[in-house]
């Protein structure tokens, strides 16, 4: 049986992580300017969502909810999530130290893309039923 | 407010508990103006009632991270798990409440459709005006190609014509109310004060909507004479009447496959009462004078705006008559006073017409050409700000305090009275400027308060009181336009001549007939040419008060 707080904790590793992560990014078009890119790369992990009470990153976003997601650690779906978040806190560190060149950017894109994906099908399967 | 071509940008009101959206779009889609965020279902409808019909569109997020005090549908018997479900889904309660305060207006949802839960929205006219993004996150790109489409679409329903409906929802439901009894048999009973739009709406709406191949005859029935009126609308064979020296067709004959518009209807003579009950009871006419009914297919648009019941009730209108023009049928279009929210829209649909007439376009020209302007576009501008300077772009600039005196003007002459009030300022501001030499910004003509309230006040001069000894008659000034023809001036100089006399004569018919025509026996005449004019009492009697 699921346990209850898994869709609850689905819904918002879709919309909190999933779609924050990648949303500035996504929002500059197929050819972006690279500094606007890194920029935006930035504020999507960096400060994933923001509000009055202040900006939350992707990291401790993950980290919030792995606890209640724990039944999914044998699932294919996660460890493709926790392989891509292990890329997003490897990038977050070279951002947070403001060195990151077009690789790191190119990398941190891919990832967050990847954790985006992972969240929708994880999501897609669990929360749905 | 700023216009793009002849258009407002848009005003959208973003529903989010964070600012990210709304900081993107600021500096992404920079065109329209953004309100918010509204981080709650309270935010939104402060909002909303606060700029009303302002609003052209909403973006709402679907989750909503709040305190429970600010979510919609949050019970103190909540779980914690129950209060966590509906953060989630705070977005489509949101919109589940403002269907109901605001049903038409458009929301575009945050996330893509077959993100929702199943069964999350209800079906049905709700989601006519829904939209949701192509996939879950999207590009700047293609969020402002899907607000544009939705802008875009919902200003060409607006713009539909040469009638404006504004974005207030209850007139845009009286629109679609109209074009629903186009279609229908019964006949469309118009109210509403003078100006306000019936015949335009007659032609333009029921007519047009109609899906009738026929033509649009409209009859003002107050400048008919009573006794001429049933041969007028049903037709007469030679000798009926007194002068009949040929077979007439009506009317309702001419009408035939197509609308006759009946305006005044409170002057139909009790013999074209009863003749019109018969073409709406059987669907036939007669001629005056022939026994043959001969079967005429009219869509039948009435119009009035006289309380038909007092005359029902005092015996000068056929209750039989009254009973068939069906109430439900019945459409009120309102004074322009009630229609506060949409000044500059309404101000912006109105000049887009008249600089479209010839006159205004030599004008203009005029204008371009002494202050050695590029051709281009005509923008109006309201508000304070000037915006900066483009090439071919002649800036028609209403600042705020002339907005303020046209919003403060009762306009008992309604979209007629405004029409022409905005043109004259067009007009005059432009006049103003040829022949002076050129300001720091040609490229701006701007309509001063003064001037319009000049024109609010202007009316038609005093009436011809002051005797002129030497000459016998009376001074008045006269309003004409420039680029009349001469037998439109001559018109214009009669109208306003007739309603001096009759403001100069308290409205008695028998004294202006003494002065025109030396013979107080002669008012009838005087009153059909009142009428031939196209002036109503009542409307004189509306600005009087």
């Amino acid at each position: 049986m699921t346990d209850p707080t898994v869709p609850d904790a689905l819904d918002r590793l879709r919309h909190d992580l999933g779609k924050a992560i990648v949303r500035q990014v996504t929002w500059l078009g197929s050819d972006p300017d690279p500094d606007e890119l890194r920029e935006a790369l930035a504020a999507d992990l960096l400060a994933t969502r923001r509000s009055p009470a202040g900006a939350v990153g992707a990291v401790a976003l993950f980290d919030g909810l792995r606890p209640a997601l724990i039944s999914l650690a044998g699932d294919e779906e996660w460890r493709r999530l926790d392989d891509a978040m292990g890329e997003v806190r490897a990038v977050v560190r070279v951002l947070e130290r403001g060195a990151a060149n077009g690789d790191d950017v190119a990398r941190g894109v891919r990832a967050a893309r990847a954790v985006a994906e992972a969240c929708r099908a994880l999501h897609r399967k669990h929360a749905r039923g | 407010m700023r216009s793009t071509g002849n258009m407002p940008v848009g005003e959208i009101l973003v529903v989010d508990d964070e600012d990210r959206t709304i900081d993107l779009c600021r500096r992404a889609i920079p065109e329209h103006r953004y309100r918010g965020p509204a981080r709650s279902w309270r935010e939104v409808e402060r909002e909303l009632d606060r700029r009303g019909d302002g609003v052209d569109l909403v973006l709402l997020d679907v989750v909503f991270d709040v305190p429970a005090t600010d979510l919609l549908g949050a019970t103190e018997d909540m779980s914690k798990g129950e209060l966590e479900a509906l953060r989630r889904r705070q977005g489509i309660e949101i919109l589940g409440w403002l269907r109901r305060r605001w049903p038409e207006l458009p929301v575009v949802l945050m996330t893509s459709r077959e993100e929702l839960p199943l069964g999350a929205l209800s079906s049905g006219a709700a989601e006519e005006y829904t939209w949701f993004l192509d996939d879950d996150v999207v590009d700047a790109q293609s969020l402002r190609a899907q607000i544009d489409g939705i802008l875009g679409a919902r200003r060409g329903e607006e713009a539909d014509g040469p009638v404006y409906w504004g974005r207030s929802l209850a007139l845009r439901r009286l629109r679609r109310k109209l074009e629903v009894l186009a279609r229908g048999r019964l006949p469309v009973v118009l109210l509403g004060p003078t100006g306000s739009g019936k015949s335009l709406v007659a032609r333009h709406v029921v007519h047009a909507r109609s899906g009738r191949e026929g033509r649009f005859v409209a009859v003002d029935l107050s400048t008919i004479p009573k006794e001429l009126c049933a041969a007028h609308l049903f037709g007469a064979v030679k000798g009926a009447y007194t002068g009949s020296v040929a077979d007439r067709t009506g009317a309702f004959e001419a009408a035939h496959g197509g609308t006759l518009f009946l305006d005044e209807l409170g002057n139909l003579s009790a013999d074209a009462q009863k003749m019109l009950l018969q073409v709406l009871q059987e669907g036939t006419i007669t001629r005056l004078g022939d026994m043959k009914e001969r079967p005429v297919d009219v869509k039948l648009v009435v119009a009035t705006n006289e309380d038909l019941s007092a005359k029902v009730a005092d015996g000068a209108f056929r209750s039989d008559l009254y009973m068939r023009l069906n109430p439900a049928t019945t459409v009120t279009l309102p004074a322009l006073a009630d229609r506060a929210p949409d000044w500059e829209p309404l101000l912006t649909f109105t000049l887009a017409q008249a600089l479209a007439r010839p006159y205004l376009q030599g004008l203009v020209a005029d204008y371009r050409e002494a202050a050695k302007l590029s051709p281009g576009k005509v923008e109006v501008v309201t508000g304070a700000t000037v915006p900066a300077h483009r090439d071919g772009v002649l800036v028609l600039l209403f600042p705020e305090q002339s907005m303020r005196a046209l919003g403060q003007h009762r306009w008992p002459g309604n979209l007629r009275e405004f029409a022409m009030v905005a043109e004259n300022a067009v007009l005059f501001a432009l006049a103003e400027q040829v022949g002076l030499p050129p300001g720091e910004r040609p490229d701006v003509v701007q309509v001063r308060p003064k001037l319009v309230r000049d024109l609010l006040h202007s009316d038609v001069g005093p009436p011809p009181t002051g005797e002129d000894g030497d000459e016998g008659g009376w001074r008045m000034p006269v309003f004409v336009r420039a680029h009349d023809t001469l037998n439109k001036v001559a018109v214009d100089c009669e109208r306003q001549y007739f309603v001096a006399l009759w403001k100069a004569h308290g409205g008695d018919f028998s004294r202006m007939a003494e002065v025109l025509l030396g013979d107080s026996a002669g008012a009838r005449k005087v009153q059909l040419r009142f009428n031939q004019l196209g002036l109503k009492v009542r409307d004189l009697k509306e600005r009087a008060r």
